[in-house]
């Protein structure tokens, strides 16, 4: 224990030692310094006393005088050494004799210690005449002594006040601690539960009145403890009681336990249960969906080998009734077909089953492939087709393309159905979202009977037509806007629609599609068509309103007029036009004519002319009044090549860009392709091969997949059209094992023919290795679409001749 | 033209160092020119070159060459000493005596006798058969020998 006492004997000794160390130190080397002052004047006055008196005795031959002080001078009793020498630094005279002087220090001394001497130099001079140097040293030893004496002496007397102060210090300590000591003594007792304890101190100094405090608190800690023992007593006694409240508790909870874990075993009984119905549920479903699949493909076979015959029958020669009636099967058929084709997506829908595609696809090719669909009966009802996409659209979109389609031809054949003169509508809007993502929004405008405003909301109902009469009068399932509603939902948009009665209606939808690049759909060039002037002949005014905003778009300026006699007057008030489009059916004077009446005066006969005519009033390509033929329904990307190619930045190849004409050279003679049928249905082997003919191919026939092999064996084909469903070996296996047989180049181009219109389906061909799909019935337009896609992939030689006759 | 005026000018120059001539002959070489003769009692048979005079007033040497102690008789703060010893040694009297005195401390030789007038030194001289001094040759009598002249 560190007390009081040790720490002031121990502080007092390091203060009396340091201040001994600081004398001891500091005072030796002060008298040093003194002593050593005087020796130095000491032995200054005996050396030039020494040398004056040699000096002197020189002069006046007084020899006695300078052995008198030289003798003088070696009395000192401190004295080392004596030198004299002459001024060429010869010794004239030292004591003691045999004295070790370097005399090669002469010159430079004056005052210095050397080898424990003081040394001091004198000339000996008269005048200016020199004569030598006396120097005398004198040993410091009596000096060192002294101060060694001085010292020790110091030391004792410290020695003796350091244990004097040691003396008084402890018993002063002594006299502090004992009563801390005491006071210590107190509380350690009060701490060990002796609340009785008192400190006795009697002095009246602050130790004392600490003590006076302290006493004063312990009482009072000692009536405290009385009080808080009483307190505790009582807290106890409460204590004891809740715990006894809590057992009691705890027995309950543990019977409430056991009531819950019966519980949960009756749970997962209940649950076990459920599952079991659950997958008998799901059971049930999937038979379902496989039965409706079945169903698909049952229906389909016999409708593939009704419809392909009707349309090849239509080509026979008939007599005009039963031309007609034969006409009426293809189209009770196809009708057929659509309905059980929308009551497989219904319930395909229905059940959740339907799955989108994610491809990238071209907006406007899916607008304008829509449009081809329905073109024909707008046509023969003398209805104006018109696409209108607006600035902004990007080009190529991510979404199933198919369902796309499927909606708007849904929305134009509707329209085009229920319109029975004047025009249908489709545009285009795209709506960013984010920064690649958009909304696009289709709207299907006609001037069609309209939709009473009380039948609207239930428009998009399944089975649901304006009312009764309307399904009469027009036929259809009712099903085709409750699809296109949902798979809009499906595509994260929305359908709703504007009508007034006899006035028309419009179908708006959005989808929600991602863009894939940001090349915006029909980028004007401003190179090319900015700032050129173009007169639109039109007596249609949706027709010139869709025209105007079109070539507005491309940065073009319009003139648009409704007549042909208002475009001539038009065209004297105006100097010049670059380019003219004319409507072919106009009345007063129809679009030739006009072209005539240019074509012949003077200033207009250069200008070029663009005829838009319908499609059963296909222009002539070969007439030399027109520049180039467009048909309706006009499509921009066709008009903007038209129009950049007559006005002069694309080839003049484009110039004449009429859609090609089916049915003038057969198909067959534009690009030759051996071809593979694998069918098994005997009916629809017959019905491809009068498809493929009409087409100008000539196909060989193999019934089941063994077939197929054996016969790609011998012979090279370009297509094979490959049934699904075959005796034997399926279209599956078939196509793995060509696949896995061919080379990359020299593989067959593989079709896939086959009933079952699901999605799926479509996915099983292409993964199993074939190349493109087609679901029966084939219709003729379809297999010329993929044939022409078949021929595109294959190398652009021609076919030797003399292969072919081998195989036939 | 040239011959006249080098004879004039040569005329001239030897003119003035005539006149030089004739004052140095009457004014400075009576005193400087002054002879001193070294002494030796007429009873004395030492004799020596002027070699050995000067090493033994420098005390170099301090016996004659029949062996005997030289004992040299010095005119201290005298202009003669001063000449003396100028001409002789070649040095100070002071510093002639420097080697004395490394000499009388270390106990080697006696001092010098001092002899302060002419007359003191010839007694001194002719009292002591191995003493040696020097006085003006014009002090010279028959009381002493002399040993050398020092011109």
């Amino acid at each position: 224990m560190k007390s009081i006492k040790l720490k002031f004997v121990v502080s007092t000794f390091i203060l009396v030692v340091s201040i001994l160390l600081l004398v001891m130190l500091y005072f030796p080397r002060q008298q040093h310094r003194q002593h050593l002052d005087a020796f130095k004047s000491e032995l200054k006055v005996l050396t030039e006393t020494l040398a004056l008196t040699i000096a002197l005795g020189l002069e006046d031959a007084n020899y006695e005088s300078m052995k008198f002080a030289f003798d003088f001078a070696k009395q000192d009793e401190s004295l080392a050494y004596i030198v004299v020498t002459d001024v060429d630094h010869n010794l004239i005279a030292s004591y003691p004799e045999d004295v070790a002087f370097d005399l090669t220090y002469a010159d430079t001394l004056h005052h210095a210690v050397i080898d424990g001497a003081l040394i001091y130099a004198a000339p000996i001079q008269i005048g200016e005449q020199h004569y030598g140097q006396v120097f005398m040293a004198k040993s410091l030893d009596v000096l060192n002594q002294a101060i060694a004496k001085s010292r020790n002496s110091t030391l004792a007397a410290g020695l003796v006040l350091l244990f004097v102060s040691l003396i008084v210090v402890y018993v002063i300590a002594t006299m502090v601690a004992t009563p801390i000591n005491k006071l210590i003594q107190t509380t350690k007792a009060l701490a060990k539960g002796d609340y009785a304890a008192r400190a006795t101190i009697h002095s009246r100094d602050e130790i004392g009145v600490l003590a006076g405090h302290f006493n004063e608190m312990a009482a009072t800690i000692e009536s405290n403890r009385d009080e808080l023992e009483q307190r505790v007593a009582e807290r106890t006694q409460a204590l004891v009681e809740a715990n006894d409240a809590l057992q009691r508790n705890a027995i309950d909870l543990e019977n409430a336990k056991a009531d819950l874990e019966k519980q949960a075993a009756q749970l997962t009984t209940t649950v076990q249960k459920l599952e079991v119905a659950r997958d008998a549920a799901e059971t049930a479903t999937r038979t379902k969906s496989e039965f409706l699949a079945n169903m698909s493909h049952e229906i389909r076979t016999p409708m593939n080998g009704v419809i392909g015959m009707t349309s090849l029958l239509l080509d026979t020669a008939l007599t005009v009734e039963q031309h007609e009636f034969v006409e009426v099967i293809r189209t009770s058929g196809e009708s057929l077909l659509v309905i059980i084709n929308d009551i497989l997506d219904f319930s395909k829908i229905e059940a959740g089953r339907i799955e989108l595609e994610e491809q990238p696809f071209d907006l406007r090719a899916c607008v304008e492939e829509a449009l081809d669909l329905v073109s024909p009966t707008a046509s023969q009802k003398q209805l104006e087709l018109l696409a209108l996409f607006e600035r902004g659209l990007p080009a190529t979109v991510r979404g199933d393309v198919t369902r796309v389609r499927q909606i708007l031809v849904n929305l134009l054949s509707n329209a085009v159905k229920f319109t029975h003169e004047g025009a249908v509508e489709v545009s285009v809007q795209a709506r960013p979202t984010t920064e690649h993502a958009c909304t696009l929004h289709f709207s299907v405008r006609d001037t069609g009977i309209g939709i009473p405003e009380d039948r609207m909301d239930r428009l998009f109902d399944s089975f649901s037509q304006v009312d009764a009469s309307t399904t009469r009068k027009y036929g259809g399932t009712g099903l085709g806007l409750a699809i296109s509603k949902q798979l809009c939902e499906l595509m994260a948009g929305r359908m709703w629609v504007e009508s007034r009665v006899g006035v028309g209606s419009t179908f708006h939808f959005t989808i929600a599609v991602t863009a894939v690049s940001d090349q915006a759909l029909l980028a004007p060039d401003p190179d090319s068509l900015a700032g050129r002037r173009v007169l639109i002949v039109d007596d249609y005014e949706t027709n010139r309103r869709v025209l105007t905003r079109q070539t507005e778009a491309w940065g073009m300026t319009p003139f648009a007029v409704a007549s042909g006699s208002e475009a001539l007057r038009c065209i004297e008030k105006q100097e010049a036009f670059d380019v003219v489009l004319l409507d072919m059916e106009m009345p007063e004077m129809d679009g030739l004519m006009l072209a005539r009446t240019l074509r012949n005066q003077e200033r207009t006969a250069q200008w070029p002319l663009v005829m838009l005519s319908s499609i059963d009033q296909r222009c002539d390509e070969d007439e030399p009044l027109l520049d180039a033929c467009l048909n309706k329904p006009i499509k921009p990307s066709q008009l903007f090549n038209i129009l950049a190619a007559l006005l002069g930045q694309q080839p003049a190849s484009a110039a004449r860009a009429a859609p090609p004409s089916p049915g003038t050279t057969p198909l067959g003679e534009q690009m030759p392709l051996r071809i593979l049928l694998a069918e098994d249905n005997v009916v629809n082997q017959k019905v491809a091969l009068r498809l493929l003919e009409r087409l100008g191919y000539r196909a060989d026939v193999a019934a089941n997949g063994l077939e197929v092999l054996a016969a790609t064996h011998h012979v090279y084909y370009d297509v094979i059209l490959m049934d699904v469903n075959m005796p034997e070996m399926d279209g599956f296996e078939t196509t793995y094992r060509l696949v896995a047989k061919a080379t990359a180049d020299a593989c067959p181009y593989i079709i896939a023919l086959t009933a079952n219109a699901m999605q799926d389906d479509r996915e099983r061909c292409l993964d199993a290795g074939m190349d493109d799909y087609l679901s029966k019935p084939v219709r003729p337009p379809e297999l010329r679409a993929a044939l022409k896609r078949a021929a595109a992939t294959r190398p652009k030689k021609p076919v030797p001749f003399q292969r072919r006759n081998k195989t036939s | 033209m040239k011959v006249k005026l080098l004879s004039s000018g040569a005329i001239r120059a030897g003119l003035r160092r005539c006149l030089w001539m004739a004052a140095w002959f009457f004014f400075v070489a009576p005193t400087v020119q002054a002879q001193i003769s070294v002494i030796v009692a007429r009873s004395s048979a030492h004799t020596a070159t002027q070699a050995q005079v000067r090493d033994y007033f420098s005390g170099a040497k301090l016996h004659w060459s029949s062996g005997a102690r030289v004992l040299v008789v010095d005119r201290p703060k005298t202009e003669i000493g001063e000449a003396f010893y100028k001409k002789l040694v070649g040095r100070s009297p002071a510093q002639v005596r420097v080697q004395w005195t490394k000499l009388v401390l270390s106990g080697q030789a006696p001092p010098p006798i001092k002899g302060m007038s002419e007359e003191e030194v010839k007694k001194l001289v002719s009292e002591n058969p191995n003493a040696i001094g020097f006085i003006a040759t014009s002090a010279l009598d028959d009381t002493v020998e002399e040993l050398i002249r020092i011109e």
